[in-house]
C-alpha cells in the first residue's frame, strides 16, 4: 500500500541510508510519480535517472537537509579557501613553521563537509519530530508580525546614527508595539518615551558609554 | 581553604558586591520569569553592562547572580503558568504546575525555593573542595592535553545536546569552530576567511553572537507563537509556609539529588536539563508504592528532587569554567566569553593568579541562594506580577535590549545588520531542530582550541605529541569514543526494536 499522505511521503523517504539509495529509487520511483507528475520521465535515458531522481527527492526535503545542503556550499568554499587560496601569500619563514594559519581550517572543512554530507544523505537515521513551531505550516503562526519586527530591527540599526539614539529608540518601542497589534496610542507613546529617556540616561550617564542623543544638526556631535 | 574563603569574604562582603548579588538576582528573576526566556538569553542581555563594570570579580558575581535568579524565576513561571522558560525546570512543571491548580502555589513556591538553595549552598560546599583539587591536577597539564580535553568537552557537548542526532550537533560545533576561525589569527595576525570586509577583522563579536542565538530566536517564536497566559493567572499565591512533617519527607530528596546533581552537572554537556529530569525519575523509582503514584499529581518530592538537581548542577558547571577553564554548558560558555572579554583567563592558575576572584565567587554563590531564599521569595507575589505585563510591550522592550547590547559591546550600527542576519539564520536552524548551543561553545573554544593546537604542534614540530603523550591520546580516544558511542547505540536499538536488521 503506497503512503499517499505527503507527510507519509517525506517520513519515508528519509528513511534510507547511502547503500539502499538505488532500491530506494526503484521503488520511491512510482510514488514520486504520483506527486509529481509532470517531471519529466527519464526511463530511456538510463544515465539521467539517477540525478533526477536526487532533483526530485530534494523537491521534498525537510528543512533540515536544506540547511545541511547550505552548510555543506559553505564548507566546501570555506574547504576551498583553506585548501588551495589561503597559503599563496605565506613568507618563506611562516612556511618553516609546522602549523600554518591554514592548518586548523583545513581540518575543519573536513569535519565540517563530513558532518553536512551525513546530514543530507540521512545517513544517521532519526524520527521526524515537530519541534515548538511546525515550520511546514509557517503561515499559521504571527509570521507577518515577525518579518515586521526584523525590519524594524534592520531599520534601527540603519537610523540608530544618522536620527540619534532617543528618537530612533522610542520610534522602535512605538512601532514594534504597533507591528504587534497595540492601539493604545497615548500608553505607547508615553512608555516609549519614557524607556528611551531612561536607557540612554543609564548607559550614557551611569555606564559611561557615550551615545548620541538626538539628530547631528540639533547639537549631538559624533 | 580557610584563607581561600576569607579572602573570598573579604571581596564579595564589600556593599558593591552585594549589590551586585541582591540586583543580578532581583533582574534574573524578573526577567527568568517571563516564558520562553532562558538563562543564556538573560545572561547575553546583562553581558555588556557586566563587562563596562570593568572589574572581573563584580562582573562575574553579578553575571552568577542573574543566573540563578534566572532559574529560580523559570521554576516560578513553570509552577505558576506550566510555561517552564528553560529545559531545565520542565520537569519542575510535573509536580509543580498540579499543586498550583491544587491552590497550593505558595507552599510549592516555598518548597523550590528551599529545595533550590539547599541544592545550591551543597552545590556550592561541594565546589569548594573539588575545584582546587581539581585544578592542581591541571596545573599538570601540557598544552597538548589542553587541547584534548576541550576535544573532549566539544564531542561531550555534541553528544548530548542533540538528543539522538549527534550529526546535527556535531555540525553545529563545526560550525562555530568555522566562524571562530573568521578574523586575525593568532599565528603570524593573518587576516583570515574575511572576503576583504573590514568589519570583520576583528572577527564575529561574542556578544552579537550570543544574542543572535539565544535572545532573538527566543523573542521570534514568542511573536509567532504567543503562549497562552490566561491559564494560570487566576491561582492566587499566598500561604508560603510548610509543615515540618513535610520539611522532614522533602529532606532526604534534598541530600540526594544534590549530590547526584552536582556531579552531574560537572560532567561537559550533560547540565542541569539532565540533572533535573534524572533526579526526578530516581527520585520516583526510589519512593514507597502510595507516594509514587503522587508523582505528577502534586508531589513534593516530585517537586523538590528536580528544583534540588537544577540547582545543584548549575554550580556543578562552574567546576570545568574555573578549573579548567573550559565550559561545559551554554551559560558557562557565555561566562567564559565575558570573562575573556575581562582580561580573565579561567583555569588552573586562576586560583593562584587571582584567588579574590575564584573565592568571592564561591561566596556570591551562597550570598546569592540566600538572598533568592530571604528577598526574593516573600517578594514572589509582587514580582509576579511581571506575568501581567502585556506581551505587546514586553517583545520589543526584549528586542531593543538584544540590540543594545550588540552595539554597546561594539559602537559599530553593522554589528546590529550582523545581530539581525545572524538571528534569522539561528531562528532557520531552531525550526529545523539543530541545537545552537553547540555552536556558541565551538565558537568561544575555537580560538582557544586552536592556540594550543598551534603551541603543541611548534612544541612537538608536528603531530607526534597525539601518540607521544599518552594522556593526550587517552583523552582524544574518550573523545572518538562519545561522538561514536550514542550512535552506535542508536543503530543496535534499532536493530533490535525492529527485531532484524533493516534493509533500508
Amino acid at each position: 500500500m503506497p503512503p499517499l499522505l505527503s507527510e507519509d511521503l517525506v517520513f519515508h523517504l528519509h528513511g534510507h541510508r547511502l547503500l539502499s539509495l538505488f532500491r530506494a529509487y526503484y521503488r520511491d520511483r512510482k510514488w514520486l510519480k504520483i506527486r509529481f507528475p509532470f517531471a519529466p520521465n527519464t526511463s530511456g535515458v538510463w544515465g539521467l535517472a539517477p540525478i533526477t531522481f536526487l532533483c526530485k527527492r530534494m523537491l521534498i526535503m525537510a528543512l533540515d537537509r536544506w540547511i545541511a545542503l547550505i552548510l555543506l556550499g559553505l564548507c566546501l568554499a570555506y574547504g576551498y579557501t583553506a585548501w588551495f587560496t589561503m597559503d599563496s601569500g605565506l613568507a618563506p619563514f611562516m612556511q618553516r613553521n609546522p602549523i600554518w594559519p591554514s592548518t586548523f581550517p583545513k581540518i575543519l572543512s573536513v569535519m565540517g563537509i563530513t558532518a553536512s554530507l551525513i546530514i543530507l544523505l540521512g545517513l544517521e537515521k532519526s524520527e521526524q519530530k515537530v519541534g515548538e513551531i511546525d515550520y511546514r505550516r509557517l503561515g499559521d503562526y504571527h509570521l507577518g508580525q515577525a518579518i515586521g519586527l526584523l525590519a524594524l530591527m534592520i531599520l534601527y540599526a540603519l537610523c540608530l546614527r544618522p536620527i540619534g539614539f532617543l528618537g530612533a529608540t522610542g520610534g522602535f518601542l512605538f512601532l514594534g508595539a504597533f507591528i504587534l497589534g497595540e492601539r493604545r496610542w497615548i500608553v505607547m507613546v508615553i512608555v516609549a518615551a519614557i524607556a528611551a529617556g531612561v536607557v540612554w540616561y543609564l548607559v550614557s550617564e551611569v555606564l559611561g558609554i557615550y551615545m548620541r542623543p538626538l539628530p547631528g544638526f540639533l547639537g549631538g556631535f559624533n | 581553604m580557610l584563607e581561600g574563603l576569607l579572602i573570598g569574604l573579604q571581596t564579595a562582603l564589600s556593599v558593591q558586591m552585594l549589590a551586585m548579588v541582591i540586583g543580578g538576582c532581583l533582574i534574573g528573576t524578573f526577567i527568568g520569569m517571563l516564558p520562553g526566556l532562558g538563562p543564556m538569553s538573560i545572561i547575553a542581555i546583562m553581558i555588556p553592562v557586566a563587562i563596562s563594570l570593568g572589574d572581573p570579580a563584580a562582573a562575574l558575581i553579578l553575571l552568577a547572580g542573574v543566573y540563578y535568579g534566572a532559574i529560580f524565576g523559570g521554576s516560578t513561571s513553570s509552577i505558576l503558568l506550566n510555561a517552564p522558560g528553560v529545559a531545565g525546570t520542565v520537569a519542575t512543571s510535573f509536580d509543580g504546575y498540579p499543586m498550583a491548580k491544587q491552590g497550593k502555589a505558595g507552599k510549592a513556591l516555598t518548597i523550590a525555593a528551599i529545595a533550590s538553595f539547599c541544592g545550591g549552598t551543597i552545590g556550592a560546599i561541594l565546589l569548594m573542595i573539588f575545584a582546587p583539587m581539581l585544578s592542581s591536577v591541571a596545573l599538570l597539564f601540557h598544552s597538548a592535553e589542553y587541547f584534548a580535553l576541550m576535544v573532549v568537552g566539544l564531542s561531550a557537548i555534541a553528544a548530548f545536546a542533540g538528543t539522538g542526532q549527534v550529526a546535527k550537533a556535531f555540525m553545529m560545533t563545526t560550525l562555530g569552530l568555522i566562524m571562530a576561525t573568521v578574523g586575525e589569527g593568532t599565528l603570524f595576525s593573518l587576516p583570515r576567511f574575511t572576503m576583504g570586509i573590514m568589519d570583520l577583522q576583528t572577527g564575529f563579536g561574542f556578544i552579537t553572537l550570543a544574542m543572535a542565538m539565544f535572545a532573538l530566536p527566543e523573542a521570534l517564536f514568542l511573536v509567532l507563537k504567543p503562549r497562552d497566559n490566561s491559564s494560570g493567572q487566576s491561582s492566587e499565591i499566598k500561604d508560603l509556609r510548610i509543615t515540618r512533617a513535610e520539611a522532614r519527607a522533602i529532606a532526604p530528596v534534598i541530600g540526594r539529588q544534590s549530590v547526584q546533581g552536582f556531579f552531574i552537572g560537572v560532567l561537559p554537556g550533560a547540565g542541569a536539563t539532565i540533572a533535573s529530569f534524572l533526579g526526578y525519575a530516581v527520585e520516583r523509582n526510589i519512593a514507597t508504592k502510595d507516594e509514587q503514584d503522587q508523582f505528577g499529581k502534586g508531589s513534593i518530592k516530585g517537586l523538590a528532587a528536580p528544583e534540588t538537581a537544577n540547582n545543584a548542577a548549575c554550580t556543578g558547571s562552574f567546576v570545568p569554567l574555573l578549573t579548567l577553564g573550559i565550559p561545559g554548558s551554554g551559560t558557562t560558555a557565555i561566562l567564559l566569553g565575558a570573562l575573556i572579554a575581562l582580561n580573565v583567563s579561567p583555569g588552573p592558575r586562576l586560583m593562584i593568579d587571582e584567588p579574590q576572584i575564584f573565592w568571592s565567587v564561591i561566596i556570591s554563590m551562597y550570598i546569592g541562594n540566600l538572598v533568592l531564599l530571604i528577598l526574593n521569595l516573600p517578594l514572589i507575589p509582587y514580582i509576579a506580577k511581571v506575568l501581567s505585563v502585556p506581551r505587546n510591550y514586553l517583545i520589543p522592550f526584549i528586542m531593543f535590549f538584544t540590540l543594545m547590547g550588540a552595539y554597546i559591546g561594539q559602537n559599530n550600527a553593522t554589528e546590529l545588520l550582523i545581530l539581525v542576519g545572524f538571528g534569522i539564520c539561528a531562528t532557520a536552524l531552531k525550526f529545523a531542530d539543530y541545537p545552537l548551543a553547540p555552536l556558541l561553545i565551538g565558537f568561544i573554544l575555537g580560538g582557544l582550541l586552536e592556540d594550543n593546537f598551534a603551541r603543541s604542534m611548534q612544541l612537538y614540530d608536528g603531530v607526534s605529541f597525539i601518540w607521544e603523550r599518552p594522556m593526550t591520546l587517552g583523552l582524544l580516544l574518550i573523545a572518538a569514543f562519545l561522538i561514536v558511542l550514542p550512535s552506535w547505540r542508536a543503530r543496535r536499538a534499532r536493530i533490535r526494536a525492529a527485531g532484524i536488521a533493516d534493509g533500508d
